[in-house]
């Protein structure tokens, strides 16, 4: 057998990504489409389930890594992305994702995301957002509009809600995407191109709660979203720094609107440093090579580090 | 034997500190042992009053600090008022005369208390309430008194080295008191040259400067409080505080990946790591032979929820890690640490504990955060509560921390204080290799695998996989799991993994040496046994020394609590609990695992920590029959 065919003979499915226990979800949850489509890119990409990992706070969508088979870490509410950040730059040859719903990601973890964006670490962000907190039964999430009053509510939403994206993009987040989790293959496309993206990358999904969120249907979703595909001329990637002003503006118009929500990309820059880079060039040339994750620390025992030299300067 | 205890007190931000350190150094380059503490207040330069109070000898450690020092430099009035009864009789205090005129009232930067308790003191005695009369009741008190007209002595010093700018000369006084300081001490002026370089870092004409004022003031002083003539020391030794001590400490433990958000005292800690990026290594192998150096990422992040997340997510990536923080800051960790243990995940802790509840005292000690360590962090779960007593002990503990973060993947707090974190030394170089680095190995397979982290182990250790590393696939989860590490609830399995987890509390008890558990010091059949933790170490130890038949147990392993080791130590002993907090906590604990009930406790709570002196007056009165003891001295 040649080197090629053991290749195309090993490519995994999507079923290789399957874990062993079936999803909890509610029947008809958006979420299903989600998991799909990121099983369908983790086997387009051929993505190594051992060094793959998906991590994520707490909710209904946070259950999303026990389904997948790759590494991953289902930590505390709100916590995700520093979890991940840590967990990335420990060893940077890791394909680090973070799932969270608007709840874990941008009212416990809201913090986060601004930290995030700030240092562009190369990694992706999945909100699977559907405006409720579904697993305390429904209650208002950070996206779901002012006045609003889903079932579980005993009065209208007294909150505004705020634009997940808009914040992302002020952040400094490189990669601002959205899809729409009923369009499988669509959010399979935009995931992908995420997961490609060299810096940090979010996908906004609109993912209905069919139990709790009885406003923000399909049928609600489908009224209003539309592809930038289709758009003539939409081109979101920053390709020189001078058009970065521009770029953006472009994007928080369509960020902005109220009315038709925009699916696909609408801001991808890659000129920006990513946290790794910036790393590498102020700190330590020496960290792609050997990140702390994979530094020998001793040898029989012994410290590798050079106390005497390390000290030399207080040494008397 | 040489003995002398110091202490240097200004303005806060108007180099104190830089005067501190240069006199460390310059007794420590005469081949002396140093150490001592900085006190300050939350504030950075508005006026406050600052200083560092230590103590120099011929050996090592060279005892406690007490209520009272022989050698007072004092860089303003305010720094008269502040320590009028803190020099000892046959002591020496140098001050400035041309502040003899300015009342007590005019320092608007004294604590308005402490202005309201000295006027009443002053009417008392009859004293004038002016930095004179200040001065004057110190001599009727036994002290000496050099006093120097400061700005005088600088302009004339000034016109000899071209310096004639008022503002420049002002910046002088640090090195001025320090010159001072070293003729009083008898100390040749070529080691405050060293000292000066050395504080003055990399400012080579300032530097020059200064060392030209050291010279010409410390022609002016003929008195002598000691006369240290220089050394050959007895061993290699360190300069350090007690921050980069244990920042060192990590690094030479292994670990590479350092999370924090600022907060005092704790901060000088991961930033002491960071400006010692990247860190030299010995040509172990090949490859770190070709590299000489390694890093380590420090990170700063949006605050202490992330810090402790990001340290989490390294250590599951298998770097080891580590955060650190103070009281304030554990808060925000607490859910996490929670988690470190329920997903196990090894995390060293830090905590430069501070004088609280909530802001509290930023700035200042105390010894109220041991049940808080302990029971942080909802639901049952083994983790680790190691407290040092000194500074040397918390370099060592650190690289331990590492190794039982790593080992038995549990959260590790390493409980150290602002008194340590601004303790300065010059000490006994330690030896850096004298603590094995003990790194588990993760299985690695050959082919990708599905595979149960959370495998019920004898133990209750989880088996060690690493992303990218072991070619395994595995779930790392906070819920209560199945050992492949999902969630599952049912009733057999919860209790089989709670079980699980809980029994490397055994493992740990198991191969923790005693050492780490408990120390005791004195006479084996002592009738007397002072009970306490942390960093009263070694003010207990010099008391000790004034105290013969009483016996010294140093509690270090908080958690697990080493019941039996306590035990046996106090059973049939009259017990003196002495700790930095207002309930004796460490008392209540000992009862709670032993049912030894303390005889007596001392406890203080004002900011400051115990000293010596403190230690003494404890057992005096409790040799009287108190039971309980209130210490409120202030230095």
């Amino acid at each position: 057998m040649t080197a090629t065919t053991v290749k195309i003979s090993l490519k995994r499915t999507p079923q290789d990504y399957k874990w062993t226990k079936p999803p909890e979800w509610c029947p008809g949850c958006g979420h299903f489409g989600i998991l799909q489509a990121l099983l369908q890119v983790f086997a387009e990409l051929d993505m190594d389930p051992t060094r793959t990992v998906l991590v994520s706070g707490i909710g209904c969508s946070s259950r999303l890594p026990h389904y997948v088979r790759t590494v991953s870490a289902h930590t505390i509410h709100g916590r995700a992305i520093p979890f991940a950040i840590g967990l990335k730059l420990a060893n940077p040859s890791l394909e680090v994702m973070v799932v969270g719903g608007d709840g874990d990601l941008f009212a416990i973890g809201g913090n986060h995301i601004l930290g995030a964006g700030r240092r562009n670490v190369d990694f992706t962000v999945l909100l699977m957002d559907n405006a409720v907190y579904g697993l305390t039964r429904g209650q208002a999430g950070p996206t779901l509009p002012l006045g609003m009053q889903p079932k579980a509510l005993s009065k209208p939403n007294p909150h505004a809600d705020l634009n997940p994206l808009l914040v992302a993009l002020a952040s400094g987040f490189t990669f601002i995407a959205r899809a729409y989790s009923y369009d499988i293959k669509y959010t399979a496309k935009i995931i992908k191109e995420a997961v490609l993206h060299k810096g940090s990358a979010i996908v906004q999904i609109f993912s209905p709660c069919v139990t709790y969120n009885n406003i923000m249907t399909r049928e609600w979703y489908e009224k209003r979203v539309y592809k930038l595909d289709n758009e003539p001329g939409w081109d979101p990637v920053v390709h020189d720094e001078k058009e970065d002003y521009e770029k953006r503006k472009r994007a928080i118009e369509k960020i902005l609107d109220p009315d038709r929500f925009a699916l696909g990309i609408l801001y991808k820059n890659e000129l920006v440093p990513t946290f790794e880079e910036r790393y590498a060039s102020m700190y330590d040339p020496n960290y792609p090579k050997m990140p702390p994750a994979i530094q020998p620390v001793e040898k029989d025992g012994r410290s590798v580090i050079d106390f005497y030299r390390l000290m030399a300067d207080r040494l008397l | 034997m040489v003995e002398v205890s110091f202490l240097v007190g200004g303005p806060q931000g108007k180099g104190v500190e830089t005067a501190s350190i240069m006199l460390i150094y310059a007794v420590g380059s005469a081949g002396y042992y140093v150490y001592g503490r900085r006190e300050f207040w939350s504030n950075i330069a508005g006026g406050r009053h600052s200083y560092f109070v230590g103590k120099v000898a011929d050996r090592w450690p060279p005892g406690g600090i007490g209520n009272r020092v022989r050698l007072a430099l004092f860089m303003d009035g305010h720094a008269v008022f502040e320590h009028i009864f803190h020099v000892e009789r046959g002591g020496v205090a140098v001050y400035n005369t041309e502040e003899d005129g300015k009342t007590l009232e005019s320092f608007t930067m004294i604590s308005r208390t402490a202005v309201e308790r000295l006027s009443e003191f002053f009417k008392r005695q009859g004293v004038e309430p002016t930095v004179k009369g200040a001065v004057e009741y110190m001599k009727s008190q036994g002290v000496k008194v050099v006093g120097l007209p400061f700005n005088k002595v600088l302009l004339d010093v000034g016109r000899k080295i071209g310096v004639t700018s008022p503002v420049m000369l002002s910046r002088f006084v640090n090195t001025l008191v320090v010159a001072v300081g070293a003729s009083l001490l008898g100390l040749p002026v070529e080691y405050v040259e060293r000292g000066v370089a050395f504080a003055l870092g990399r400012k080579k004409e300032v530097i020059e400067q200064n060392k030209m004022v050291a010279a010409e003031v410390g022609k002016l002083v003929t008195e002598r409080v000691e006369t240290l003539t220089p050394r050959t020391p007895e061993t290699k030794r360190i300069y350090w505080n007690g921050n980069e001590a244990v920042s060192v400490g990590k690094i030479v433990g292994g670990v590479r990946f350092i999370s924090f958000y600022p907060i005092t005292p704790s901060t000088d800690d991961p930033m002491f790591a960071e400006r010692k990026l990247a860190y030299p290594v010995l040509p172990a192998t090949e490859e770190l032979k070709a590299m000489e150096r390694v890093g380590a990422v420090v990170l700063q992040t949006e605050d202490e929820l992330a810090a402790i997340a990001a340290a989490a997510g390294a250590a599951m990536a298998g770097a080891r890690s580590a955060t650190a923080t103070s009281g304030p800051g554990m808060s925000l960790m607490a859910e996490t640490i929670s988690m470190l243990g329920m997903a196990e995940l090894g995390v060293v802790l830090t905590l430069w504990s501070r004088a609280g509840p909530s802001t509290g005292l930023a700035t200042r000690t105390g010894q109220h955060d041991l049940f808080y360590s302990l029971f942080i962090g909802h639901g049952e779960f083994p983790k680790i509560v190691l407290a040092s007593g000194d500074i040397e002990e918390a370099f060592y503990d650190a690289i331990k921390a590492a190794n039982w973060a790593d080992k038995y993947q549990v959260p590790v707090i390493h409980l150290v204080d602002k008194d340590l974190s601004n303790t300065f030394a010059v000490m006994p170089a330690p030896d850096p290799y004298s603590v094995k680095v003990e790194r588990p190995q993760p299985v690695v397979f050959q082919e990708e695998k599905n595979v149960n982290r959370y495998e019920i182990t004898k133990d209750g250790l989880p088996v060690r996989y690493l992303p990218g590393i072991s070619k395994a696939v595995y779930h790392v989860v906070s819920l209560e799991h199945d050992p492949e590490g999902d969630p599952d609830e049912d009733a057999e399995m919860v209790k089989k993994m709670y079980d699980k987890r809980m029994r490397k509390i055994e493992t740990m008890m198991r191969e923790i040496p005693d050492e780490d558990k408990v120390r005791y010091y004195g006479p084996a059949n002592a009738d007397t046994v002072i009970v306490s933790w942390g960093t009263t170490k070694p003010q207990i130890l010099s008391a000790l020394g004034r105290l013969p038949g009483v016996g010294y147990l140093q509690l270090r392993l908080l958690y697990p609590f080493p019941a039996d080791l306590v035990r046996r130590h106090l059973e049939g002993r009259r017990t003196l609990f002495v700790e930095g907090n207002y309930t004796a906590q460490s008392s209540l604990l000992v009862r709670m695992y032993t049912g030894i009930s303390a005889d007596g406790v001392a406890v203080k709570y004002n900011g400051r920590p115990i000293t010596a002196d403190d230690v003494l007056e404890a057992y005096e009165r409790f040799a009287k029959g108190e039971k309980r003891i209130e210490l409120e001295w202030d230095l």
